[in-house]
C-alpha cells in the first residue's frame, strides 16, 4: 500500500509518495494512505489544567474543553504535558486548526479517495521529532522555513505549546519576529527572564541562520538531534518532517474519527491479521505441547502394559507349573489360609482344660462344677461383626437363690465361663483361702482374662458361723468368665 | 473502543472489518477446537494412564503376593495335598461321620450318649479369601459345613477330649470344636459333656456360578 503525505496551507496543496526511504513528489494513487499536514497561520494553542482522570470519562472532559475552548473545530486534539511535581490535575495543551468550509471539502475529498492516516501540523511533527530522537531538551525553539512562511515552534518537555506562522525567511524580520516570540515566552512565564532559549534552525542555511539571530534576545542557537534513517532536519527543513509523516506522524493528530475510517478499518483488520496470526502460532503451540505430552502418556502407557504382561507371565508360568503338578494357584494360595482362618480362635479341649485345671481345678478345696467352652464366631460371620465385649460377669448367687450370672454367651472372643464350688465342711478361714486363691490364679491366665467379677469372688458374700461350729455353707457356687483376646 | 468499532460498522468499511473480524474468528474457532481434541486425547489417555498404573500396582501386588507363595510353595503344596486328602474338597459323608464317632463312643461305654450330624449348609468364605477370588474376577469355590453335636454322660474330661480329637479326625475335611459344656450333676460323681462340632468342606463352584 502506498504512503503518502498531502501538505495543505492557505496557498499550496502538495503530495509526496514514500519511496522506500525517500519522498518523491507524486500524484497520489487511490487508496493511498495518506497523512495530511496542515499548515495555517490560524492553528491556536492553549495550555490547561485539567481533573487527573483516566478511561471515558477523561475522554468526553477533553472533548468538552476543546468545543469550549475551540467552538465548532473540526481539527483539534488535547495533548498532556509532563506532570509537574506537587501540582494539581494534569497539565495539558490543546491544539487547534480552524478549519473552513474549502479545508474541510480538500479533507472529505482526500478521506474519501485515500485511507487518511492523521492530520497534523509542522509543530506536532517537531515535537514527535523530539521524542524519536529521544532528546532530552527542555525548552527549545525552531525555526522552520515551510510554503507557507517562518514557522517559529516552541516546545516544552517535547510537546509544541506555540506555533507561529511567519513571513517568508528574511533575516532582519524573521530575527524580529524571534526575539518577539522570546519576549512573548518570558512575558508569559514559560521561560524564566535571563534563561537562555535553546534556537534551532531547521531548513536554513548557515549565513542565513547567523543573520537571523535575534541581538540582544536571550536565544543561545544549538545543533538539533538526528533521527536514525530519517533525514537531517538542520538541512532538509520540512521535508525531514514530512518524511517522518509518512514513516509514522505519531500522536496526537487533530482529524477526528469520521474523516479517518479507510484508515481505523486498515488498523482493525492488521489488527484482527496480527492477532489471528499470534492465536494461531499459540494455539498451535499449545495443541503441540498436548500432543508431547500425550505422546508421553503413550510412551508411559506401552511401559506400564509390558512391565504388567511381564507379571502376568510370570504368573501364568507359575499356574502352569502347578498345574503340572496337579495343583491350581488358587489351591495353593486360599487352602492353608483357609484352614488357618477356619480353626483360628476355636475351642482346644486339652490346652482349655489345663487352663482351668491351673486357675481353678489346682486348688483342692475348690471344686469345678461346670465348664463352658465357647470358640470365637468365624471370621466374615455376623456374630463375628460385633464389637467384643466388655467383660462383666457377676459372681454366682447363693445355690438355692438363683443360677449364676454371667455374659460369656456372648462377643466375637473366645470365652470359657468356669462355675464352681467348694469341698464341703471348710471352715470360714479356709474358705476365704481357697477363694482367695482362685482370685488370684483366675487374674494370671494370660492370655485369657477373667472379668472384674473375678477380683471379688466371695469379698462380699454373707457368713454364717453357727453357735457350734464355724463353718462355712458349702452349697454356694460361683462363676468366672475367661475371654481371650481374638488373634489376628 | 467501542465507538470506533460501531462507526466502523455504520461506515462503507462493514464489510472490511467483517472480513478482518471473520479471519480471527476461524483461526480462534479452528486452534480452539484443535487444542480442544487435544486436550481430549490427553485426557482419555491420562485416564488410560492412571487404570494401567492401578492395574500394574495390583499386578505388582500381586506378583509380591506369589513371590511370597513361591517361597512357601514346598509347605503350602504339602498342606493342600494333605487337605485334599483328608477330603477338604469332597462332601461330607455323614453316615460315615456319625458310625465312626458313635463306635469310637461306644468303646468308652457311657451311661447314655447321642450323636448327630447335621445338614450340609453353605457359609460364606472367610473375607480375606473371598477377595483372593474377586481380585482376580474368579468364581470362588463354595464353602459347606455340618454340624455334629455330641452328648456324652459318665466319662471323664481326657476321655471326652479324645472323643473330640476322635471326631475331628473321622470329619475328614477341616474340623473345628464350636463349643463344649461338661458339668458335674449335683449329688452324682457323672460328668455330663455336650459339644459341637463343625467340619467345613471348599466345594467347585457350582457350574451357572462358574459360568459368572
Amino acid at each position: 500500500m502506498q504512503r503518502a503525505v498531502q501538505y495543505l496551507s492557505a496557498q499550496e496543496s502538495r503530495s509526496w509518495t514514500l519511496d522506500g526511504a525517500r519522498l518523491r513528489e507524486a500524484e497520489l494513487a487511490a487508496g493511498a494512505h495518506l497523512v495530511v499536514v496542515v499548515d495555517f497561520a490560524e492553528e491556536s494553542y492553549v495550555l490547561a489544567t485539567l481533573p487527573a482522570m483516566r478511561g471515558r470519562d477523561a475522554t468526553l472532559l477533553r472533548r468538552r474543553r476543546l468545543e469550549r475552548e475551540f467552538p465548532g473545530a473540526t481539527l483539534a486534539a488535547v495533548q498532556r504535558l509532563r506532570r509537574r511535581r506537587g501540582a494539581e490535575g494534569e497539565g495539558a495543551v490543546m491544539v487547534a486548526v480552524p478549519a473552513g468550509a474549502p479545508l474541510q471539502e480538500t479533507l472529505a475529498g482526500l478521506a474519501t479517495r485515500h485511507a487518511l492516516r492523521a492530520v497534523t501540523t509542522p509543530a506536532l511533527l517537531a515535537g514527535e521529532w523530539v521524542r524519536r530522537a529521544r532528546a532530552v531538551q527542555p525548552r527549545v525553539l525552531i525555526v522552520l522555513p515551510t510554503p507557507a512562511g517562518v514557522r517559529l515552534i516552541f516546545l516544552s518537555d517535547g510537546r509544541p505549546t506555540l506555533s507561529r506562522l511567519t513571513g517568508a525567511l528574511a533575516p532582519q524580520q524573521t530575527a524580529a519576529e524571534i526575539a518577539r516570540t522570546v519576549q512573548y515566552l518570558q512575558n508569559t512565564q514559560r521561560v524564566e527572564r535571563g534563561e537562555s532559549v535553546p534556537l534551532w534552525f531547521w531548513g536554513v542555511d548557515d549565513a542565513t541562520a547567523v543573520a537571523c539571530i535575534p541581538a540582544g534576545a536571550a536565544v543561545a542557537p544549538s545543533a538539533s538531534p538526528q533521527v536514525a534513517a530519517l533525514p537531517d532536519p538542520e538541512r532538509d527543513g520540512l521535508d525531514a518532517l514530512l518524511a517522518l509523516a509518512a514513516e509514522r506522524p505519531g500522536r496526537p493528530q487533530l482529524a477526528a474519527d469520521e474523516l479517518r475510517l479507510g484508515w481505523l478499518a486498515h488498523e482493525f483488520g492488521r489488527g484482527c491479521r496480527l492477532a489471528a496470526v499470534a492465536a494461531a502460532v499459540l494455539l498451535t503451540l499449545a495443541a503441540g505441547v498436548l500432543e508431547w505430552r500425550v505422546a508421553g502418556a503413550t510412551r508411559a502407557i506401552a511401559a506400564q502394559v509390558q512391565q504388567r504382561s511381564a507379571i502376568e507371565a510370570g504368573a501364568a508360568q507359575l499356574a502352569t507349573d502347578l498345574e503340572g503338578r496337579g495343583l491350581t494357584l488358587a489351591e495353593v494360595a486360599t487352602f492353608p489360609e483357609t484352614e488357618r482362618v477356619l480353626l483360628r480362635n476355636a475351642v482346644d479341649l486339652g490346652t482349655d482344660l489345663a487352663i482351668v485345671g491351673v486357675g481353678f481345678a489346682a486348688q483342692r478345696d475348690v471344686e469345678v462344677q461346670s465348664l463352658d467352652l465357647r470358640a470365637a464366631p468365624l471370621e466374615g460371620s455376623a456374630e463375628s461383626l460385633a464389637g467384643p465385649m466388655p467383660v462383666a460377669d457377676i459372681a454366682a448367687t447363693e445355690a438355692g437363690g438363683g443360677d449364676s450370672v454371667d455374659t460369656c454367651d456372648s462377643g466375637v472372643e473366645q470365652s470359657m465361663r468356669v462355675e464352681f464350688g467348694l469341698v464341703s465342711g471348710l471352715d470360714v478361714r479356709r474358705r476365704d483361702a481357697a477363694l482367695g486363691w482362685v482370685r488370684e490364679a483366675s487374674g494370671a491366665l494370660a492370655p485369657w482374662r477373667a472379668g472384674a467379677g473375678a477380683g471379688a469372688l466371695g469379698r462380699h458374700d454373707p457368713l454364717v458361723v453357727s453357735a457350734g461350729r464355724e463353718e462355712a455353707r458349702a452349697e454356694t457356687r460361683w462363676s468366672v468368665c475367661l475371654r481371650r483376646e481374638v488373634t489376628p | 473502543m467501542s465507538e470506533r468499532l460501531r462507526r466502523l460498522w455504520n461506515s462503507s468499511e462493514r464489510r472490511g472489518v467483517l472480513r478482518a473480524a471473520g479471519l480471527l474468528g476461524v483461526v480462534l474457532a479452528l486452534g480452539t477446537l484443535l487444542v480442544g481434541v487435544e486436550w481430549l486425547r490427553l485426557a482419555r489417555r491420562v485416564q488410560a494412564l492412571d487404570s494401567e498404573q492401578a492395574a500394574l500396582a495390583a499386578a505388582e501386588v500381586e506378583a509380591e503376593t506369589r513371590r511370597v507363595l513361591v517361597d512357601e510353595l514346598a509347605a503350602r503344596e504339602a498342606r493342600v495335598r494333605t487337605l485334599r486328602a483328608r477330603g477338604f474338597t469332597t462332601e461330607a459323608d455323614r453316615v460315615a461321620w456319625v458310625e465312626s464317632v458313635t463306635g469310637a463312643v461306644e468303646a468308652l461305654r457311657p451311661l447314655r450318649y447321642k450323636v448327630e450330624a447335621g445338614a450340609e449348609v453353605t457359609l460364606t468364605l472367610p473375607p480375606s479369601v473371598q477377595a483372593w477370588y474377586d481380585e482376580r474376577g474368579l468364581a470362588p469355590p463354595r464353602l459347606v459345613s455340618n454340624e455334629m453335636r455330641l452328648e456324652l454322660e459318665g466319662l471323664h474330661e481326657d476321655e471326652v477330649g479324645a472323643l473330640v480329637q476322635r471326631a475331628r479326625e473321622a470329619g475328614g475335611g477341616v474340623v473345628r470344636v464350636e463349643r463344649c459344656r461338661m458339668e458335674r450333676r449335683v449329688g452324682g460323681e457323672a460328668l455330663v459333656s455336650s459339644c459341637l462340632l463343625r467340619r467345613f468342606a471348599l466345594l467347585a463352584p457350582r457350574p451357572t456360578e462358574a459360568t459368572t
